[in-house]
């Protein structure tokens, strides 16, 4: 092995084949990935095992089995890659009595920074909280304590950001500075990882995605290479115009179509292509001459594209 | 990192309600004194009552394990309910340095309590009598035995999240009663350790106070069961997993 230090090509976060099961209830199961420096979005629904996954990565919980290599150290009972690795939590909890400058000063001094005080208001200033910093954390709205969490985790300027639904209770503003605030950290270097819920938060800001449904890692990398897949699945839509009968006939000749059921005062159509037949039913209805009553995509939840993604 | 857990343990202490509430509880033994004074001459001498009924009694059976029991839970059981913990836990510190600092506060905070009350009962008791050995032998043995039990408690709050309900059942079960129906358990009891180091540094006679134990088996099973109890903390710690049970 002559291989020269720092020449190995290292992935920043190295998940391998992980599992974590509770008694007998499997949260993670058998997730494998790497994450380079740049921003990746965790998109999930709620109880997908997002946080378990956060939590194995940021060391606050042991892989039941498989591992975790953060900056090419196990994470889990290593408090010394705290100099380096960061987690936001997605709970709200944060000291109630302490001002918001206290609670990051706490943390900037528990670091054991040389300049804490310097280190504590750069943060600040870098989520924006500097007006509020002197009022107690207990009356902050639930975007205020997001932000003032994330300053307490910026304070030693770490290589790895993990955060569990940051955006959770910030306004449309707010989100975007943070957004901002992610792109632009990421642009530095550093590597950063944050769990979603919701589509259009990741679309904003992962170029990278990984969408982790039931435990299972169900699609993994660029954005609108998923989302495209997300569109393209077959959808259902339920139809009811003046002539059901005529109408289904003439939609049943589309090129989009690959289903059509007649049953009591609706159609139901099925199709691979949704763009395409958006704009086949309005002219197939002019043709036999129906007034569409309505038109209803059936089943558009996210859960229901995510069950897609991991059948498929 | 002992230094700031500490200063923000004390400070999440002092703001909760169940800290007045133990503060009330440290009435009770000077009440009890008062009304001894207030009552005038029984035939307990005013040694035997504050040694037997308010110190032992009252401060040292139920008074010292509420007040650690209640503020060791709070001082770190707490902060694991509420998921504040991981603000401690990624931070690139020892875990013996969180451990200390969350010991220290609960002991500090218990023994402050309670040895307040035990001071202020005990001289109204005591008043005039001369008795001041007795009474030191007594606050003597609370600032240690309140380490013990804070060391104790604090581990029973990293290991199950019914802390409060395990370690009453400890106090008010185990110590309060099953100790007396089987005389060699008493051999395991935090308030017999506590009561033999009152008995030696007060240098009582017998027929005013007399602990069960020996005075250097109780000093050395307090130092083990401190420093067996702050060890397995540090080393649950170690391997702390935040709950988050799907």
């Amino acid at each position: 092995m002559s291989t020269a230090e720092g020449t190995a090509p290292q992935a920043a976060v190295e998940v391998v084949d992980v599992s974590r099961w509770y008694g007998n209830v499997v949260a993670v199961n058998g997730i494998s990935f790497a994450l380079e420096p740049g921003v990746t979005g965790l998109l999930g629904p709620n109880g997908a095992g997002k946080t378990t996954l956060l939590n194995m990565i940021a060391g606050f919980l042991k892989p039941s089995v498989g591992d975790v290599q953060v900056l090419g150290e196990s994470s889990f009972g290593n408090p010394d890659i705290y100099r380096r690795v960061a987690l936001v939590p997605e709970r709200e909890a944060v000291y109630d009595f302490q001002t918001g400058h206290q609670f990051v000063l706490m943390s900037a001094r528990m670091h054991g920074l040389p300049d804490a005080g310097d280190a504590a208001l750069r943060a600040l200033h870098m989520v924006e909280m500097v007006g509020d910093a002197d009022r107690a954390t207990g009356g902050y709205s639930k975007g205020m304590k997001q932000r003032i969490k994330i300053a307490a985790a910026l304070v030693h300027d770490p290589e790895v950001l993990l955060l569990d639904e940051p955006f959770n209770g910030m306004d449309p503003r707010q989100r975007l500075q943070m957004m901002e605030l992610l792109g632009r950290m990421a642009d530095q270097g550093r590597t950063i990882l944050f769990s979603s819920h919701i589509l259009e938060e990741v679309e904003r800001l992962g170029e990278n995605v990984l969408v982790v449904v039931a435990g299972r890692l169900a699609a993994s990398g660029d954005f609108r290479a998923i989302r495209k897949l997300m569109t393209d699945r077959p959808h259902t839509i339920t139809i009811r115009s003046s002539d059901n009968r005529g109408l289904a006939r003439t939609l049943m000749a589309e090129e989009s179509v690959f289903g059509v059921e007649l049953t009591d005062g609706k159609i139901v159509v099925r199709t691979n292509e949704l763009g395409a037949f958006t704009s086949a039913a309005p002219r197939a209805a002019q043709e036999v001459g129906a007034s569409l009553f309505e038109v209803r995509p059936e089943d558009e939840s996210l859960e229901s594209v995510f069950d897609y993604l991991v059948t498929r | 990192m002992t230094w700031l857990v500490l200063t923000l343990t004390l400070r999440q202490l002092l703001g909760q309600k169940r800290t007045l509430f133990l503060a009330a509880v440290g009435l009770l033994p000077v009440l009890a004194a008062i009304i001894f004074r207030a009552a005038g001459d029984g035939d307990e001498s005013a040694a035997e009552f504050a040694a037997q009924v308010v110190l032992n009694a009252l401060v040292i059976n139920i008074l010292l394990p509420l007040t650690a029991l209640v503020l060791a839970t709070a001082s770190l059981g707490s902060e694991i309910e509420d998921g504040t913990i991981v603000y401690l836990l990624s931070k690139p510190a020892e875990r013996w340095r969180i451990v200390a600092g969350k010991l220290l506060a609960a002991w500090g905070a218990t023994a402050v309590l309670v040895l307040a009350s035990a001071l202020v009962s005990g001289v109204v008791a005591l008043a005039g009598e001369g008795e001041s050995r007795l009474l030191i032998g007594f606050l003597v043995a609370i600032g240690v035995g309140s380490l013990a039990y804070s060391s104790v408690f604090v581990l029973l709050s990293l290991v199950t999240s019914r802390a409060l309900f395990v370690g009453l059942a400890y106090a008010f079960i185990w110590e309060a009663v099953i100790t007396n129906f089987a005389p060699g358990v008493q051999r395991f009891s935090i308030r017999e350790f506590t009561a033999s180091i009152a008995e030696a540094v007060g240098d009582t006679n017998p027929w005013v106070f007399d602990a069960d134990l020996g005075t250097t088996y109780s000093i050395i099973l307090l130092a083990v069961v401190t420093a067996v109890g702050a060890a397995l903390a540090v080393r649950r710690l170690s391997r702390f997993e935040l709950s988050e049970a799907p």
